[in-house]
Formats: structure tokens, sequence, C-alpha cells
């Protein structure tokens, strides 16, 4: 069953949300990218530093749990990157994803702005404070 | 006794992941659904931190997904931002409380509102779609209506946004939802923007799986300031998914809408039985 279609009038702003939409989408294809980049060279680096995790007779079990040997967290993040091991480029690539979408978030605020679509500006200000706000939760 | 290694284990990940990725992206859901399961039932691992990497698995395929659907024009936008408000603040709320509340009622319920969705899919499909849609003020101010390439040959098909304020408060149930079980509110997102807003099914799952990466962000972060996501765990999911859910999104825009609500309905089903066993054992 087909619809009304949108009056004359309307085809600016869906011309706009035309540019948003594809800053948005670039936005999120580049943040997922730049973290599988990231995530493939932290695996390599893990796997050549332990030939061991390769061979064995070491098992996953060693790196998954409670007592994992790999960082985790924000604080595990730093040390791990400033000790330069692979296991902080993975996890530094798994930060990267788990950004991804805040920055989609953004990339539709500042997109919405330049359009001067006021509302749906204030609505992608408001994800993006809920966002930024559970970052900054414990 | 075969040991598995780290690199063993690895390259299984990656494989299951890229079959959850295509479904994951297909029907709107993220491919936690399988994820979940898998590493707590196969590998043994935590189930907190099975949470965490499913989490990771869902923005993973939310993003890729999303990336080309909104460049396509299959999202609406305006309306996935507005929903979000509330997905995130359900997420929030469900990664905090996450740690009080009694898993097994939550499987329950969750088993009993995947069946409920399956049963309301099949009755659709059978039925004709809300001919004229209810004037919502809040959908007109915000000029939510949009319009997607889903007709004859990607002609673009205009849809009414309606009941806008009901789905708002619907979308915070299913963040907490997403937050507590580790897995993309697609299940919830989609029937609700399909059935009850008026949104078409193939722009509901765009839309839901461009929502999915926001709601799972907000409880992520909550998870890994709590040190409940493993890289490791997490990061060969990602990239397994990565595949899949390319392939799947250049599936959506080409396969008609009775086989992707089919495959939608099964999948409900299959979770669902898989929830309830979980509940009840």
């Amino acid at each position: 069953m087909s619809r009304q279609p949108r009056a004359g009038h309307e085809v600016g702003p869906v011309r706009a949300d035309r540019r948003v939409e594809r800053v948005v989408g670039t936005v999120l294809g580049a943040g997922v990218a730049l973290s599988m980049v990231l995530i493939v060279v932290g695996l390599v680096l893990t796997l050549v530093a332990h030939p061991h995790y390769v061979v064995g007779p070491v098992t996953y079990r060693r790196l998954v749990g409670r007592h994992a040997h790999f960082p985790v967290g924000l604080s595990g993040l730093v040390h791990a990157l400033a000790h330069g091991r692979g296991e902080g480029v993975v996890l530094l690539g798994t930060v990267v994803l788990l950004a991804t979408p805040i920055f989609g978030v953004v990339a539709a605020l500042v997109g919405f702005v330049r359009e001067r679509v006021v509302p749906m500006a204030l609505v992608a200000l408001a994800v993006l404070l809920i966002l930024v706000g559970a970052v900054a939760l414990r | 006794m075969v040991v598995i290694t780290p690199l063993l284990f690895i390259i299984v990940l990656i494989v299951i992941a890229a079959g959850a990725g295509l479904l994951g992206s297909l029907v709107g859901l993220g491919g936690g659904i399988v994820v979940v399961p898998v590493l707590t039932l196969l590998f043994h691992v935590d189930i907190r931190l099975a949470v965490g990497a499913s989490l990771v698995t869902v923005i993973a395929t939310s993003a890729t997904g999303a990336s080309r659907l909104v460049r396509a024009g299959m999202v609406n936008v305006r309306l996935a931002l507005f929903l979000a408000i509330a997905t995130t603040l359900g997420a929030i709320t469900g990664a905090l409380i996450s740690r009080s509340v009694p898993t097994r009622f939550l499987f329950l319920l969750f088993a009993a509102i995947l069946i409920y969705s399956a049963v309301m899919m099949v009755r659709r499909g059978s039925g004709e779609r809300e001919a004229r849609g209810r004037s919502d003020a809040v959908a007109d101010a915000l000029e939510l209506h949009g319009e997607a390439p889903i007709g004859d040959g990607g002609q673009l098909v205009a849809h009414r946004v309606q009941r806008s304020v009901l789905g708002l408060g619907l979308m915070y149930g299913a963040g907490v939802v997403s937050a507590l079980l580790g897995i993309g509110s697609g299940a919830l997102n989609v029937p609700t923007m399909d059935m009850l807003m008026g949104v078409p099914l193939k722009v509901a799952s765009a839309t839901s799986s461009f929502m999915i990466g926001m709601t799972a962000a907000a409880s992520a972060a909550v998870y890994l300031a709590r040190g409940q996501i493993d890289p490791f765990i997490a990061a060969p999911i990602a990239l397994g998914v990565l595949g899949g859910a390319t392939l799947g999104a250049r599936l959506l825009t080409r396969v008609n809408t009775t086989v992707v609500r089919w495959v939608f309905i099964a999948v409900l089903v299959v979770v669902a039985a898989e929830m309830l066993q979980k509940g009840l054992s």
C-alpha cells in the first residue's frame, strides 16, 4: 500500500538529510576500518611475541577469565601501550570500535548543525551527552 | 585430548563470528545472540566476559551494516537518533543493575518477549498493514517521517512515523534488555517500529542496525570501565563479524521482504527456545 508522498517543499530537508547521512556512514565505516587494522596488527604482534601461543602447550584459558594475561579496562590499556605490548594494541582497537557509534553521533550532530536542523541537532546532542556520561560512569 | 591453543581459539572464534555477523545484519539483530551461548557453553567463558565480548560484536555488526545502509538511504537517521535517547538511557540502567537482577528471571522474560514478537510477525504476514497513519505531533515537529529506496527498482517510498512517544517508552526497555544480556535489541526494535510505529520492515531493520551500535556503546562503556571486556575474546569475534556483516548488508537491499521476515521469525523462535532452556535449567 503506497503512502502519501512528501510534499514538494520538503525536498530541501530531504536533501540536507542525505548530506548528513553520507558523513555519518563514512565516519562509521572509517571507525570500524581503523579498529580492525589495530586489532589485526595487535594480534599479530601478540602471537609473534609469544610463539607458544601458536604451537602450544599453552591453552586459550590463559588469556580468558578473571586472571587472564591480558590488559583490561582503560588503566590496563595505558599500561600495556606504555610497555609496547601487542595486547595493548588489540585493546586500543577494541576501544576504537566501542567509540565508533559515538563518533557517528558526533557526525550527525555536526551535520544537523551545519544544515541548521535545530530540533534534530538537539536530539543528537542529547544522545551524545548520554553516551559521554556512560563513559564517565563507574 | 586436543589442546586449544590461543591461535586455534582465535581462528574458531573468527569463523563462528562470521556466521553470526551474516545473520545479524540480515535481520537487524546483533550477532550477540550466537556469541554468548557459544562462549559460555562451548568455551566455558565467564558469562560476564561473554556479555562484554558480545557487546563489542554487536557494535561491530551495527557500525559495519549501518555505514553501508545509512549511505544507501535505508536508515531513518532522525528516527534512530530520537529513539536512541531512550535505548542509551535504558542501556546505562541495565549495565548498572546487571549485578543485582536474577538472570533466570531475565532469560524467561526475554524468551516470552521473543515468542510474542515471532507470533506478531507471523500474524502480520497474513494481515493488512494499517492503511492510514495516526497523527503524531512529536513525529511531525521533528519531521521523523522518512522515505527509503524500497520500491520496485529502488524507487523511494515514503513512510509516516506514528506513536513515537509510546515507541520511546518501549525502546527504553529494549536498551535495558540489551545491556543485561549483551545482545543487540533488534528483536525488540524491529517489531516496535514495523508494527507499532508504521515503519516498513526493511527500513525498520536498517534503522535498528544503526540504533543498536549507540545502545551497545552506552553499556559497553560501563562494562569496559569495570574490566568486563576481554579484548582477546572480543577482538577476534569483531573481526569475524566484519566479514559476515558486510556480506549481509549487501544482501539486505536485494532480498525480498517475505524472505527477510521468515528468516527473522525463525531466528526469534530459535533464540526463544535457547533463552527458555537457560531460564529453566
